[in-house]
C-alpha cells in the first residue's frame, strides 16, 4: 500500500545570528545551512495496517507525512502510495487519502462545520446518500451532532478536533495520515479520539500512519512502530517486541513493614542479580531479565514483605533510549 | 458533474456577510469617507484655481469619479494583499494541496466572490446616486454601458488576479512579501487612475501608461460605466485586456510551478 525507498529530503535553512546585529547583518548577507530532514529512509506499510511514527521534534516525522501526502517534493528517492506518486497530486490519489493535523485547522473558521462538509461533499464528489450516512455515522461515533451548526471558531479544542476528523473521513479515505491528533486535548477528549480511531478502523480498515508524542496513543493504537532520529530510521518493528529486544532489565518493586532494618539486605544483595535501591520501606531492584526471578526469591527469603511487583520498563523510556542512542539499533 | 467551484464562491460570500458590523462599516464607512475627502480636496483645488471645469471634470463629475474609482479598485483587489502569500507563509496552503481540486480555480472563485460582493456594493451606491442626484446628469443609466462595464470588470479582475498571484507566489522564496503587495497595489491605483484621473497626467505619461496593464484595470471600466466607449473602443480595449490576462496567466502558472518545488509547508 505504501512503499518508500531511499527517501531523502533536504531543506536549505537561513541561519541568523541572535540579536539586533545579527538581524541587521542578515539584511545584507545571509548564511544558509542544509538540513537533512530525511536520510535514506525505507519503509513499507501493508494495506489496512496502522503504524506509529515516533521521534523527537525535528526527527523528520512531519516531513515524511508531508511527502507521503504530496504537500512537498522529496529531494530524492521513490515513494508510492496505492500505486501513485504522491507528489504528482493525481486527483484520483487525493480522493482516496486524508490528512488530519492536530495543530492545523482545515475547516473554514468563520462558518459552521456543516457548511464546510457540504463543500467537501462537492470537492470529493460524494453521492448524496453516502454523504448523509457518513455524517450520521461519524457524528454519532464522535458525539458531536449538536455542534455541527456552530461556527468552527466557537468550538472547544476537543470539539474542533472531532469535526476535523469528520471532515477528513467523510469521503472514506483508504489512507489516513494522523499528525498528532490528540495534541492539546484533555485526557477524556484524548480517550474519545483514540476510541473513535479504533471503532473507525474496525468499520473501514484504512491504512494509517499515526504521529504522536503521547505514548498512550501509540500503545493503544499501533501494533507496529517506526522510530526516526535525525531523519534516519532507527527502529521499525512490533511494539510488543520492544521489551524483548531493548529492555534488558525488569523492575522489581517491594514494600516492607515499617521500621524493618534494610541495611543488611543492601549489603548482602548479590550484585549479579541487579542493582538494588532502598527508600524508607521501599525496595527497588533493576534486574537483568534472566535473573529477575532469582532476585525476587532473594527478597522474599530475606525480608518480611508486604507486597512485591515485577514491572516491565515503560515503553516510553525504551523509546527515549533508542531515540537518544548514538548508533542505529 | 458537480460543481464545487460554485460552492466555494457561495461559501466565501457567506463568510463575507457572516460579520454584520464589518459588512456595514465596509459598505457605508469606506464610501462615505472617500467621497467626503474627495469633495473637500477638489473643492479647494477648484476654488484656488478659480475654474469650474478641469480636464473636462466639474466638481460634481469629480466627486462621482472619486465615488466610483475606489469601488472599481476594490472590485479588482478581491481579497486583497496576502490572499495567497499569507497561506504560503503560515502553511495554510497545505489544505488546498490535499484536496482533489485545482488550487488556482479555488482561489479564483474566492477572489471572484469578494469582487462580486464589491460589485454589488457599487451598483447599490450607483443606484442611490442616480436616485438622489439624477438632475446633475453626471451619470446616465444605459444597459449597454452596464453590460460593457460588467464584462470589462470581470476580465480586469482575472487579469489582476493573475498579476497579483505572480507577486504573491514570491512568498515561496521570500516568505513575507507584504511590501511587494503594497507597492503593486499603489502602482495599480496610481497608474490605473484610482488616485488621480489619468486625464490629469501629462500627454507623454498618458502614452507611457497606456502601454502598461494598469489603465485597463480601473480607467477602462470607469470609461465604460460613464458611457465614453464606442463599440469599436470596447472591442479594441477588451482585446488588449485579454492579451494582458493571458500573459499574466502564463506568468502566474510559471511562477507557481517553480514555487511549489521549494514549498516547505511549514506549520504542521
Amino acid at each position: 500500500m505504501i512503499k518508500v525507498e531511499n527517501l531523502n529530503k533536504n531543506f536549505r535553512v537561513h541561519k541568523k545570528e541572535p540579536g539586533f546585529w545579527g538581524s541587521a547583518k542578515s539584511l545584507v548577507k545571509r548564511n544558509y545551512i542544509t538540513k537533512n530532514a530525511l536520510q535514506n529512509l525505507d519503509l513499507e506499510i501493508a494495506e489496512g495496517e496502522i503504524i506509529g511514527l515516533i521521534g523527537a521534534n525535528g526527527a523528520g516525522k512531519t516531513t515524511l507525512t508531508k511527502i507521503l501526502s504530496g504537500i512537498i517534493h522529496p529531494s530524492s528517492g521513490n515513494v508510492s502510495v496505492m500505486g501513485f506518486n504522491p507528489w504528482e497530486r493525481h486527483n484520483e490519489y487525493r480522493r482516496q487519502m486524508a490528512v488530519i493535523m492536530g495543530q492545523k485547522a482545515q475547516l473554514w473558521w468563520d462558518l459552521p462545520a456543516m457548511d464546510g462538509f457540504l463543500l467537501l461533499k462537492e470537492i470529493y464528489q460524494i453521492p448524496h446518500r453516502d454523504f448523509y450516512d457518513s455524517i450520521e455515522y461519524l457524528a454519532e461515533c464522535l458525539q458531536i451532532k449538536e455542534q455541527l451548526t456552530i461556527q468552527v471558531r466557537r468550538l472547544s479544542l476537543g470539539e474542533r478536533m472531532k469535526v476535523e476528523f469528520m471532515a477528513a473521513l467523510l469521503h472514506k479515505p483508504k489512507v489516513v495520515f494522523l499528525d498528532e491528533p490528540t495534541i492539546g486535548l484533555d485526557l477524556s477528549a484524548q480517550k474519545a479520539v483514540r476510541q473513535f480511531i479504533k471503532d473507525y478502523r474496525k468499520e473501514y480498515n484504512p491504512t494509517m500512519i499515526l504521529t504522536s508524542h503521547y505514548m498512550d496513543d501509540i500503545e493503544e493504537l499501533c501494533p507496529r512502530i517506526c522510530i526516526l532520529r535525525e531523519g534516519k530510521k532507527v527502529y521499525d518493528g512490533e511494539l510488543s517486541k520492544l521489551h524483548q529486544e531493548y529492555a534488558k532489565n525488569k523492575i522489581i518493586m517491594a514494600h516492607t513493614k515499617n521500621g524493618e532494618d534494610l541495611s543488611s539486605i543492601s549489603t548482602h544483595f548479590p550484585g549479579e542479580l541487579g542493582q538494588l535501591r532502598v527508600f524508607n520501606n521501599k525496595v527497588m531492584v533493576d534486574s537483568p531479565r534472566d535473573k529477575t526471578m532469582e532476585a525476587a526469591k532473594f527478597l522474599l527469603n530475606n525480608c518480611e514483605l508486604m507486597d512485591l511487583t515485577i514491572q516491565e520498563e515503560e515503553v516510553g523510556n525504551i523509546i527515549e533510549k533508542i531515540m537518544q542512542s548514538e548508533s542505529p539499533v | 458533474m458537480r460543481n464545487w467551484s460554485w460552492h466555494v464562491f457561495l461559501m466565501e460570500l457567506r463568510t463575507l456577510i457572516a460579520y454584520r458590523s464589518d459588512f456595514w462599516v465596509n459598505f457605508i464607512g469606506q464610501t462615505f469617507f472617500s467621497i467626503l475627502i474627495a469633495y473637500f480636496l477638489w473643492k479647494s483645488i477648484f476654488t484656488s484655481n478659480q475654474v469650474e471645469v478641469m480636464q473636462g471634470f466639474t466638481i460634481q463629475g469629480m466627486v462621482f469619479y472619486y465615488l466610483m474609482a475606489p469601488l472599481i479598485f476594490r472590485i479588482q483587489q478581491g481579497k486583497g494583499i496576502g490572499f495567497i502569500s499569507r497561506e504560503i507563509y503560515d502553511g495554510n496552503l497545505n489544505k488546498y494541496l490535499l484536496y482533489p481540486i485545482n488550487v488556482f480555480r479555488y482561489k479564483i472563485m474566492v477572489y471572484l466572490a469578494h469582487s462580486s460582493f464589491f460589485l454589488v456594493q457599487l451598483f447599490i451606491i450607483l443606484f442611490l446616486y442616480q436616485s438622489f442626484f439624477y438632475n446633475t446628469h453626471i451619470y446616465q443609466f444605459s444597459f449597454v454601458n452596464i453590460l460593457y462595464f460588467i464584462s470589462i470588470v470581470l476580465m480586469a479582475c482575472l487579469t489582476f488576479f493573475y498579476l497579483f498571484s505572480s507577486v504573491e507566489f514570491m512568498a515561496f522564496w521570500h516568505d513575507n512579501i507584504w511590501s511587494l503587495g503594497v507597492i503593486l497595489r499603489f502602482f495599480t491605483s496610481f497608474l490605473g487612475g484610482a488616485l488621480i484621473p489619468l486625464k490629469f497626467f501629462p500627454e507623454w505619461a498618458q502614452t507611457l501608461v497606456s502601454f502598461t496593464p494598469f489603465p485597463y484595470l480601473i480607467d477602462f471600466p470607469m470609461q465604460a460605466l460613464l458611457g465614453n466607449l464606442s463599440f469599436y473602443d470596447f472591442i479594441q480595449k477588451i482585446g488588449i485586456t485579454l492579451l494582458w490576462l493571458l500573459a499574466f496567466r502564463f506568468l502566474a502558472i510559471f511562477v507557481w510551478n517553480r514555487g511549489k518545488f521549494v514549498y516547505t509547508g511549514v506549520g504542521i
